[in-house]
């Protein structure tokens, strides 16, 4: 089963939102349970098991840190708690770079009468994460070769390094993708029509009453 | 009818002071085949971008001239409204798909223009009617050979039925097989009635079938009316024949050299050092039971169809795979130029580019490499700023100051004209002096001129390995046919 992209992006506009206004510790594990959720029924266990794996990581780090606040604990402690409040984004976001096609996610945004510019702009975005992963690799490759480093014992220079390579093939690959989007018609002003059905099903249209309803309660019970 | 017509169009970009393109005007017929030919820098990508609308969304610059299309001005006409007559089809292979499902891919155009699903589904029947589309059907891009991706491409470029296409550089990355299939494919283009427009730096697979040629020269146009004429002009033509060119091979041309030159020259009796060995490497289902030698101031070429394994091979050898069978061993780790040479690029200016990881080089040997390789004048220009030819020379240069004896370059030539594909043949000549090379390549002029050895892989082994002269240029001659027809097979 596939939830449609809406739901996904309407929940990391809402997440944050409702970080907005804290005072509820109930409202983060509401959250990570409709992300979980949401990954179950989309058949995604293995990534929910790497992702709940990550998450017991970050909370055994959280219990360590807060066990010695004298020792930096305190200042670690406040990062690593934002990270656990944004790992339910980070699921979601996994669906919509690893599971729609860029057609897919345009057609599913079509509907919201957004600025084609946007649009265009967040979809390019999105396409761009999964050629960046590649990209990455191969640089890592050319760096060994070259004998430069790439080690945690030098990260400054590490970075620096993988940085110039880098920003310049985000620049071109931007420029041909964009490019090769033009071509196709993609800033044509026309409704968009989608080859695949992206409608909103009973499922989506119950998670979104679900997110939406959570957001309220938990602004009001603090 | 009229397909395309300028008039003294005139296109200079935002920050250039000449022009790139210079009181253009021609005429192309509908259903006729066009080349657009010229080196690096002529204008050839200029005009492609300017027929298909890029020009005005991607590119900034300053504008004269008119351009029709149909019969239709298209100067100030919307790149959407260009692209439901012109269909693109880029050179990279990488970065031309919008999407990353294949199916996804052929649909994406259609979706832009609101089709119904009906209609996008007799697109595709149509299409898969005049293109093998089968086979690549609801597939990952990333999984398709390079020909799949070619393929993918121009029925990506055909689902809204334009009367043009426009190819640029379509065979830099395609090998000699799947570009004589890009030949019969565009052959029936044209018997559907398109007008083809094609802009590349190798032509042999469009000898014969040519209506017209657009010569471009420091963004002057020249238009030849038959191919025969174009053949018959100062412009290096010879590669239209392949098989018939008539080029020196290395070895003739080192057999009149007076003295062995570099501290590879050998003397009398003495054999040449290995200084890669594989005995009995496999890898996946890839490559079986690979046995390779390679030896210092050889230069080997690797061919093989797409899919064959050569960049396996060079990455078992530079350490980044590991054999699952067989032993490889190296002398020192080698030194791999890649076919993206961006991936390769850390530095901020061309001159830091040749330290980096090689802090020992010395400023005299920076300036002496660099001036031999004319890119003293770019030294503290950023390696990013440089073209496709001076970067592949700035990748050069940083393999002859390091400090191994193999060197692989992987279709260094990818892309370049003719010009720079000779440069690169004097450049490798000189690596060869000091250290082994060993080039993976599907080049044949570039192949017939650099070759100390040819060794063919297929099927996941080297059936074919000799030295290669004037007495072998069948033998060459004959791999390419025998890939050609395996190619053939396979469809």
């Amino acid at each position: 089963m596939r939830v449609n992209p809406l739901v996904a992006f309407l929940f990391n506009m809402i997440l944050p939102i409702g970080l907005m206004f804290p005072g509820n510790h109930y409202q983060h594990y509401f959250f990570l349970s409709v992300a979980s959720i949401i990954l179950l029924i989309t058949s995604k266990l293995v990534r929910l098991m790497k992702f709940a794996a990550a998450y017991g990581i970050f909370f055994g780090l959280s219990i360590l840190a807060d066990y010695y606040p004298n020792y930096g604990g305190q200042f670690f402690l406040i990062f690593i708690v934002y990270s656990m409040q944004f790992i339910p984004c980070l699921m979601m976001a996994s669906l919509l770079i690893k599971d729609y096609s860029a057609g897919e996610i345009i057609s599913s945004l079509e509907p919201l009468r957004l600025p084609k510019s946007f649009v265009v702009s967040l979809t390019i975005l999105l396409r761009y994460i999964p050629t960046f992963r590649r990209e990455f690799s191969y640089i890592k490759e050319a760096m060994r070769l070259r004998n430069v480093p790439y080690t945690i014992r030098r990260p400054v220079k590490s970075f620096e390094f993988f940085l110039v390579p880098q920003l310049f093939r985000c620049a071109i690959l931007a420029e041909e993708i964009t490019s090769a989007g033009l071509v196709k018609g993609i800033t044509n002003p026309v409704r968009r029509s989608s080859y695949y059905d992206m409608r909103m099903g009973a499922v989506d249209y119950i998670l979104c009453l679900i997110l939406i309803l959570g957001l309220v309660v938990f602004i009001w019970w603090r | 009818m009229v397909a395309i017509s300028t008039d003294r169009y005139t296109f200079r970009y935002d920050n250039k002071k000449t022009a790139a393109l210079t009181d253009c005007s021609f005429k192309i017929m509908a259903g006729e085949i066009v080349l657009v030919a010229g080196d690096s820098g002529s204008g050839k990508s200029t005009l492609m971008k300017s027929i298909n609308g890029l020009i005005g969304e991607t590119v900034e610059g300053h504008l004269d001239g008119k351009l029709h299309i149909n019969n239709r001005d298209m100067t100030d006409l919307p790149i959407y409204e260009k692209s439901r007559e012109i269909g693109s089809v880029f050179q990279n292979p990488r970065s031309q798909f919008f999407t990353l499902n294949s199916t996804s891919e052929m649909v994406f155009a259609m979706e832009n223009y609101g089709f119904s699903k009906g209609d996008m589904d007799d697109s595709l029947k149509r299409i898969g009617r005049e293109l093998p589309i089968g086979d690549i059907m609801d597939r990952e891009i990333l999984t398709l050979s390079s020909g799949e991706r070619q393929l993918l491409a121009l029925a990506s470029a055909m689902v809204l039925n334009p009367g043009i296409l426009v190819f640029d550089e379509p065979s830099a990355n395609l090998d000699y097989s799947n570009a004589m299939k890009l030949k019969k494919i565009i052959l029936k283009l044209k018997a559907m009635g398109k007008t083809v427009i094609v802009a590349d730096h190798r032509f042999f697979y469009l000898n014969g079938i040519l209506d017209k040629v657009l010569l471009l020269e420091k963004g002057a146009l020249t238009c030849f009316h038959r191919e025969a004429d174009f053949k018959g002009s100062d412009y290096d033509t010879r590669s239209f024949n392949l098989f018939n060119m008539d080029l020196p091979c290395r070895r003739e041309r080192c057999r009149k050299l007076a003295e062995p030159r570099g501290s590879n020259a050998l003397k009398e009796g003495e054999q040449p050092e290995d200084v890669a060995v594989l005995s009995g490497v496999g890898k996946w289902n890839v490559l079986n039971d690979v046995n390779l030698a390679l030896k210092s101031g050889e230069i080997a070429v690797l061919v093989g169809a797409n899919g064959a394994g050569k960049t396996t091979l060079a990455r078992i050898l530079t350490g980044s795979l590991k054999p699952d069978r067989g032993t490889v061993s190296t002398r020192r780790l080698p030194f791999y130029v890649m076919q993206d040479s961006d991936f390769q690029l850390f530095g901020t200016s061309v001159e830091s580019e040749l330290s980096i990881g090689n802090k020992t080089i010395q400023p005299s040997e920076k300036e002496k490499i660099l001036k031999r390789l004319n890119l003293w004048e770019y030294r503290h220009a950023h390696p990013f700023d440089l073209s496709g030819g001076e970067k592949q020379r700035l990748q050069i240069a940083v393999a002859a100051l390091s400090k191994t004896d193999l060197i692989i370059l992987d279709e260094p030539t990818s892309g370049l004209d003719l010009k720079s594909m000779g440069r690169v043949v004097g450049e490798v000549e000189a690596l060869a002096e000091e250290k082994a090379v060993l080039i993976i390549s599907h080049d044949y002029e570039f192949i017939r001129r650099v070759a100390d050895r040819i060794i063919y892989l297929k099927e996941g082994r080297v059936i074919n390995d000799f030295a290669f002269d004037e007495k072998n240029i069948e033998s060459l001659n004959n791999i390419f046919i025998d890939m050609e027809e395996e190619n053939e097979q396979e469809s």
